[in-house]
């Protein structure tokens, strides 16, 4: 055994150096990967570090992001890149409408706005193009009503041009799980009150739907006013709406969009095969405990519920 | 659902909806506290039940509330109190509308219910609270506080008319226009009232009122309010006797409200508040009194003018201390001036100063448990400082069921009437014809002081739609204020004694009377109120109280009936109509100054309404049957209100 060992430490540092010498011999050229970011913003940044937290590898080599600006979208071609992350709405538009070859994985923007891009890119453009979303899948928001306040099973919302898809969608959602749904269409700011008014009247619970013309930071006041003076409580879609006054909201952060960027990005890498578009994995649901108590209702906590709502998506 | 949107070339919705920060719309600060954490029993009149009740005016609503007594000192002239102590200026609670005290200076510190410029379609809800609290509301808010919250202009939007006739000549119109933006709301609302009142005696009234108001919300942080209201109302004053005829008070008030409120985070808030009410009354008339010869006929001016003004400037800092600690603190100061020759015998005006700091503060001491505590000095130019202090302790072993006790002190501050006014008639050759009171010695008077403790218990269970309200009390006055006999100044018994051989139902009488702290009295008892929705279209309301109320006099410890009891009951049918009952049993009372010990009696009141759609105007027809089971007196024996009936047809679009 003793004679074995000096053997064994020589063999060991022999292997070791010899790896680490040789090792940038036989991996290609780390992949650079361009990241275009809608907005200087926090979230744009959030997105930004969740994927090089995360990183993505090609065959063991972790690939370099590269912030490209929007202006220079233009020149990716030249930048040797193996694909683009295209952070926001914006930088996404600008991307598809261009006529290029690269990979391009767009993030953070929700999938309706996605849907409506990929229609306007033409055909095969789905081959070239995929998406991490930032919103809920209806099936989600819907659970969470179902396992944070059962007993209401009449859910409301207000729908406008922008969300009458997302209205359909969740009718079908509704009927699966046996709850009711009742909608009530807004066109514009001024059919909103009497819109609210209508639909507070027989609803036990109100989802709000992101529709620039019927909910926005103007209306947003009189939304959850209205709803809480008729002791409705209403489920919204960010942190912000839980902040606001909305008892309930499920989502997902800036960074954990990016994380799982990332990782659609390292199987494009790897394997050459661009992943559908996916709405995020990772969500947590937000608790307004003030606004619980106040109307009476009797909420789990936030981490209760964000198990509770992905117990409910495993079940087959 | 059925109308289609446009399928717009609609820009899509980009992530910014989702990242977006919004205003902090129910910040925690703002959010009244639930039922289960209050310090208090709390009672809420929501749209519903004002519709159910059939209610004409806001006073009436008061009888769906455990502990509150309402009635109507003549048929223009409603007085509501918690647990009696009221004539018929009722002076010991505290009633807001949307924060604004309705507190007048003019009128003689009690609450003129005509005077409150809001329509009860105008009405989101009322809060009340059941016991003194003056650490959160302040001065008056001695037995009990009632908060009118009108609705915003977004649940009112667009035109509203409604046209209302019935029996007793009832004929009331109502206009109303509301609009708004995103950013702003704004309502204007015209009403008209006017009925002839009891049957029998002169006391017509009429009630013509306009109210505005507008919100403005420029950023996500800040909110800014401007309420207007003005009052012109006129009412038959029906206490007339051979000597003295027929009086008619005009009154005509206004009332500017304007509020400010910050946003600083989601659990702190600032607001500012100033509010200036405008009272004017007049009750003007010549009594001529026909003396036997060779006496000079006596020419008596009745003149009850009187002119106050109040302003108001509150502010309030709600914020979180930690995570389990919510304070709210602020202070306020009020200048009462008050103008009337007749009471204090000079054109000078009467002024009082008010100051207040407060501090309520919430504390979750274990997730079952909430204390409340809070306290308010109080410097009155009239009776200096004081002190209330306010502490209870809730605890909630099960989301159904909390229980909570509580322990109180409050003042109320006499108003500038009781401390310096007289009343006192004279002819217009000087004699003095009759002295109703007289002031006491200067600074004499102090507040009068409650002490109140009290067991509460709350079940909510939801899953039956049942909740159960339960209010055992113990409430001790001290230092009430009174009127007390004194013998009439040497030189006016004869005429007295001519005057009453002439007329031997003279309102003139042989004695005066001083304010003094000369008398106590004790509330003990209990009260309940269980509302029961068996289904979203049904709706049960019950609600008892029992009072044994002992007292120095006879007559105040009549002045709250021993036991009072309603039920109500709601349903709309499938097909729209809206049927509703409401049943009273009201005890024996004796309403303090001049109103009769009266019988207990028993009302009915039902209503129809049947609501109908022509497109985009909605419309509603409905029929009120008030007191169906026969006349009663209210508040003087001789004074009965029959069965009174009224239809009302309302439109929005």
């Amino acid at each position: 055994m003793n004679a074995r060992l000096p053997l064994l430490y020589r063999l060991f540092w022999v292997v070791l150096l010899g790896l680490g010498w040789t090792a940038p011999v036989w991996a290609a050229d780390p992949p650079r990967v361009a990241v275009v970011l809608s907005d200087e913003g926090q979230p744009y940044q959030e997105v930004l570090s969740g994927l090089r937290l995360r990183g993505a590898r090609m065959r063991g080599t972790e690939a370099s992001f590269h912030v490209v600006a929007p202006a220079a979208v233009g020149s990716l071609a030249q930048g040797g890149y193996s694909a683009v992350v295209a952070v926001g709405l914006q930088v996404a538009q600008a991307l598809v409408g261009q006529d290029q070859r690269l990979p391009v994985i767009c993030t953070l923007l929700p999938q309706s706005a996605f849907a409506q891009l990929l229609a306007s890119a033409g055909p095969g453009a789905s081959r070239r193009i995929s998406a991490v979303f930032i919103d809920q899948p209806v099936e989600r928001q819907l659970d969470l009503v179902r396992v944070a306040l059962p007993g209401r099973s009449h859910v409301g919302v207000l729908w406008g041009a922008a969300t009458r898809r997302t209205f359909d969608q969740l009718g079908a959602a509704a009927r699966d799980r046996k709850l009711r749904l009742s909608g009530e269409p807004v066109a514009s700011e001024a059919e909103l009150p009497a819109a609210l008014m209508r639909l507070l009247g027989e609803v036990q619970v109100l989802l709000a739907l992101p529709d620039t013309a019927v909910l926005n930071s103007q209306t947003v006041a009189p939304v959850l006013l209205g709803a809480y003076r008729h002791g409705v409580p209403v489920v919204g879609f960010s942190p912000a709406y839980v902040r606001a006054g909305a008892l309930l909201a499920v989502y997902t952060t800036p960074e954990e969009v990016g994380g799982q960027t990332a990782d659609m990005l390292g199987h494009l890498l790897d394997t050459g095969i661009l992943q559908s578009p996916q709405f995020p994995r990772q969500f947590r649901v937000g608790v307004n405990a003030h606004v619980g108590r106040a109307l009476g209702i009797d909420v789990a906590e936030e981490a209760v519920l964000t198990e509770r709502v992905r117990r409910l998506e495993r079940e087959p | 659902m059925a109308a289609a949107l446009p399928a717009a070339a609609q820009p899509p919705v980009s992530e910014s909806e989702y990242l977006r920060e919004l205003p902090v719309v129910l910040a925690a600060s703002r959010l009244p506290q639930s039922l289960s954490d209050a310090a208090g029993s709390v009672s809420v009149i929501d749209r519903e039940m004002i519709q159910a009740s059939g209610a004409r005016e806001i006073a009436e609503l008061f009888r769906l509330v455990p502990g509150f007594q309402v009635g109507y000192a003549t048929g223009a002239n409603p007085v509501v109190t918690y647990h009696g102590l009221s004539g018929q200026f009722s002076r010991r609670m505290q009633v807001l509308v949307d924060g604004r005290s309705v507190y007048s200076a003019a009128y003689l510190g009690g609450v003129d219910w005509n005077a409150i410029p809001v329509v009860l379609e105008d009405i989101e809800r009322i809060e009340v609270f059941r016991g003194s609290n003056s650490a959160a509301y302040g001065a008056n808010a001695f037995l009990g506080v009632a908060n009118i919250i009108t609705r915003s202009p977004e649940a009112t939007r667009g035109w509203r008319a409604s046209i209302t006739a019935g029996n007793d000549g009832i004929s009331d119109n109502l206009l109303s226009y509301s609009a708004s933006s995103g950013e702003a709301g704004l309502r204007a609302t015209v009403s008209r009232r006017r009925d002839t009142g009891f049957d029998d005696i002169a006391d017509t009234r009429h009630v013509s009122l306009l109210n505005l108001r507008a919100d403005w919300r420029p950023g996500i942080r800040d909110e800014f309010n401007l309420r207007f209201g003005a009052t012109d109302n006129s009412q038959g004053v029906a206490y007339t006797s051979a000597l003295f005829p027929e009086l008619t008070r005009s009154s005509a008030t206004y009332s500017l409200h304007l509020g400010w409120n910050r946003t600083l985070g989601p659990d702190e808030r600032i607001g500012v508040t100033f509010y200036r009410n405008q009272d004017a009354v007049s009750e003007n008339s010549t009594a001529v009194l026909p003396l036997p010869p060779p006496l000079p006929i006596l020419r008596v001016p009745l003149e009850f003018g009187r002119d106050s003004t109040t302003d108001h400037l509150g502010l309030q800092h709600d914020l979180r201390l930690g995570a389990t600690t919510r304070l709210a603190w602020g202070a306020e100061t009020r200048v009462d001036r008050v103008r009337s020759r007749p009471t204090f015998g000079t054109d000078a005006e009467q002024t009082t100063n008010l100051r207040r700091l407060f501090a309520s503060l919430e504390w979750r001491a274990a997730p079952t448990v909430v204390v409340n505590a809070g306290g308010l000095v109080e410097k009155y130019s009239l009776t200096g400082t004081h002190t209330a202090p306010r502490l209870s302790v809730s605890w909630q072993p099960t989301p159904e069921h909390t229980l909570r006790a509580g322990a109180s002190r409050a003042y109320r501050i006499p108003t500038v009437y009781e401390a310096r006014g007289s009343l006192i008639y004279a002819a217009d050759t000087g004699q003095v014809i009759d002295t109703r009171y007289v002031p006491p010695v200067e600074n004499s008077l102090r507040p009068e002081r409650v002490t109140a403790r009290e067991i509460g218990y709350l079940g909510e269970f939801r899953n039956v739609g049942l909740s159960v309200d339960v209010r055992l009390f113990h409430e001790h006055v001290r230092d009430l204020i009174v009127g007390t006999v004194q013998p009439l100044p040497v030189g006016s018994e004869l005429i007295t004694q001519l005057l009453r051989a002439i007329d031997p139902d003279s309102v003139v009488r042989d004695e005066t009377f001083v304010f003094a702290n000369v008398e106590e009295a004790w509330m003990r008892g209990g009260e309940y109120q269980v509302r029961w929705r068996p289904r979203p279209e049904t709706l049960v309301l019950l609600g008892q109280t029992f009072i044994r109320m002992t007292a120095s006099s006879s007559d105040t410890s009549r002045s709250a009936p021993s036991n009072n009891t309603f039920v109500l009951l709601s349903h709309r049918f499938a097909s729209g109509l809206q049927l509703s009952a409401a049943h009273y049993w009201f005890g024996a009372v004796q309403w303090l100054e001049e109103a009769s010990y009266l019988p207990g009696y028993r009302r009915l009141d039902v209503r129809a309404a049947w609501p109908v759609r022509f497109g985009p105007v909605r419309a509603e027809a409905a029929v009120v049957v008030q007191n169906t089971l026969g006349s009663h007196a209210e508040y003087i024996a001789a004074w009965r209100f029959g069965t009174r009936a009224f239809a009302t047809l309302a439109v929005a679009f």
